[in-house]
């Protein structure tokens, strides 16, 4: 079960490794977010 | 070396190794500086490092000790100290709770507690005094606990201020509580005063390390008006697909969509993050650690609280709560009391680990009934792995990895520029009295020079003199949100400024900084300030000085 378990999470990590870095380098990762509010603290 | 030392040194160092690797370029010389993260060179004390100018005293003590420090090193090497302080006590902290005889389940404890989305989202808005709590936090359950060094464990977070303090309070309350409920703190059992010995202790030290900040909200009760509007501004919001409750639970949700690392909308991302932390969290609820009940309980309560403003009624409730007493307020950005969650998840994989190689230790941190569900104990069949070990500790790098080199370049190292310098050169030779009013009267700035980050204006802080205050705007703007300013100096200002042609002499103000705004509010402010000197002309920043007499304001 604990075996079971262990896979998974790895089996989970590996795919969000793939497709975060995915993501990025095809949108193309930036220093700032764009588009943001002149003096805002943040948005929702 | 005991093993405990060899763990909590191993634990520090590997700490230390993650601490570079998260801050990556914000290691470089210079200063980082991003939404609330501020730090300038040469600070110096004011009254409103101390909480007697400004708005509610959340800067206190924590600007007081980064000045302090500055006096004796490089304020750009204090900030950087900080920042891996946070992952090297963090990581070693959260390593020494997980009863093992191996230091490897303790690794994956400590590398989860510090690399997780509370982290990024936390650094990423640059609440790096909330984070020396955070920090704090393992080693407050290890010293409420065993009864011993409650003060030292407290003092991270003593530093941080009111944030880092409630965090911390929410955690060392409920497991005050159950220590000496579980009749294992009288010390000799000699009765119901022995017993309630040990939370009344942790309630003195938390009340006296509370003090730097309850003294000057209690002389300025003024500085203390938290609008209701910031209970909508800041309640936690959803960042994965799973809603504002199940961000939460992945130790995600703050309230700042920008406060994020990149890529982090990932489905697959969403799913690793939510699984590792409910794992964590199912093996702490079924681990054998003396402290179980007094963590989850304060995990539990810390979620609670992080999930009431994600509905309508429950943010009604804070409201009504802001309008009755304004220190209520720290409620507003209830993200951050998902803390001790992070805690329960990253102790819970550490158990996890442990079962897998067989080695559950016996420490005073283990339950005495036993070790629930250990490999040890006997028929269990022992699952041996140590790579199974070495695959749980690199599993939070790879399920949130654009958290690595400053979150690819949020963070970054920069140096102020000239312009800003030889302003500061000019206001403190300047005998003549007057304050400082910068301008745009907004609070946050995204400066060219800073790569556009979103971040409090440091002038407040940069241009500190002693005799003169430097007046910024409180107020805040989140989306179409505004939070209004606390501080009735900022108040009063924001009112005269409402004028076609302002007396800013007449408001007390020697001196006009302005260091931001587009072409229309620059051409209004030359307007503004047609009967003053331009004193220096940079291309980042402007000093305007008044010649003539300024009306003296009293402080507030």
């Amino acid at each position: 079960m604990v075996k079971i378990l262990l896979a998974a999470i790895a089996g989970a990590a590996v795919a969000a490794l793939v497709v975060t870095v995915t993501t990025v380098s095809l949108s193309g990762a930036t220093a700032t977010p764009v588009n943001q509010p002149l003096y805002n603290y943040g948005d929702r | 070396m005991s093993h405990t030392a060899r763990a909590g040194l191993s634990a520090a160092l590997l700490g230390l190794v993650l601490g570079c690797l998260a801050l990556g370029p914000a290691l470089g010389w210079g200063f980082t500086l991003i939404q609330d993260m501020v730090f300038v060179p040469d600070p110096a004390f004011s009254r409103f490092t101390f909480g007697l100018a400004g708005g509610a005293a959340r800067v206190v003590p924590s600007d007081a000790v980064v000045t302090a420090l500055a006096q004796v090193l490089p304020a750009e090497l204090v900030q950087k100290l900080i920042l891996l302080a946070i992952f090297v006590l963090g990581c070693s902290g959260a390593a020494l709770l997980v009863p093992s005889s191996s230091v490897g389940p303790r690794l994956v404890a400590g590398v989860f507690y510090v690399w997780n989305p509370y982290v990024a989202e936390r650094l990423l808005i640059g609440q790096w005094a909330l984070l020396l709590g955070y920090a704090g936090l393992p080693w407050v359950v290890r010293a409420v606990w065993s009864g011993r060094r409650t003060a030292l464990a407290i003092l991270p977070a003593a530093v941080g201020g009111f944030a880092a303090m409630t965090v911390t309070a929410l955690t060392a309350l409920p497991l005050a509580v159950a220590r000496w409920t579980s009749g294992n703190g009288s010390g000799n059992g000699s009765g119901n005063g022995a017993r309630w010995a040990g939370p009344a202790r942790v309630v003195v030290v938390l009340a006296v390390f509370s003090l730097p900040w309850l003294v000057p909200t209690a002389l300025r009760p003024e500085g203390l008006r938290g609008d209701p509007v910031g209970v909508e501004a800041f309640a936690a919001r959803a960042d994965t697909p799973f809603g504002a409750v199940g961000s939460l639970l992945s130790l995600g949700g703050i309230w700042n969509m920008y406060a994020v690392p990149p890529g982090y909308e990932t489905v697959p991302g969403a799913v690793a993050r939510m699984l590792i932390t409910l794992t964590g969290l199912a093996f702490f609820l079924r681990g054998a650690v003396a402290y179980r009940k007094g963590l989850a309980a304060a995990a539990a309560v810390g979620l609670g609280v992080a999930c009431v403003g994600v509905s309508e009624p429950g943010r009604a409730a804070f409201r009504w709560a802001v309008e009755l007493w304004p220190g209520f307020a720290v409620f507003r950005d209830a993200q951050q009391f998902v803390a001790p969650l992070a805690l329960a998840s990253a102790v819970g994989l550490g158990l996890l680990a442990a079962r897998v190689t067989g080695r559950s230790g016996r420490s005073e941190l283990s339950s005495s009934d036993g070790v629930r569900g250990s490999p040890s104990r006997g028929s269990r069949p022992v699952i041996r792995g140590r790579g199974w070990v070495v695959v749980l500790v690199l599993v939070p790098l790879a399920v949130l990895p654009t958290m690595a080199w400053g979150a690819l370049g949020r963070l970054a190292a920069i140096a102020y520029p000239e312009g800003w310098t030889a302003a500061r050169e000019v206001i403190g030779r300047d005998p003549a009295p007057g304050d400082v009013l910068v301008l745009p009267f907004e609070s946050y700035r995204r400066f060219p020079w800073n790569g556009g980050r979103a971040v409090l204006d440091p002038a407040q802080r940069f241009f500190a003199a002693p005799g003169r205050r430097v007046v910024t705007n409180d107020a805040v703007r989140v989306g179409e949100l505004l939070v209004r300013s606390e501080d009735p100096r900022a108040q009063a200002v924001e009112h005269v400024l409402q004028s076609p042609s302002p007396d800013l002499p007449g408001a007390g103000f020697r001196y006009v900084i302005v260091n931001a705004g587009t072409p229309a509010e620059r051409q209004r402010f030359a307007g503004w300030l047609r009967t003053a000197t331009l004193v220096v002309d940079a291309r980042d920043l402007r000093l305007y000085r008044f010649d003539g007499p300024v009306r003296s304001i009293p402080p507030q």
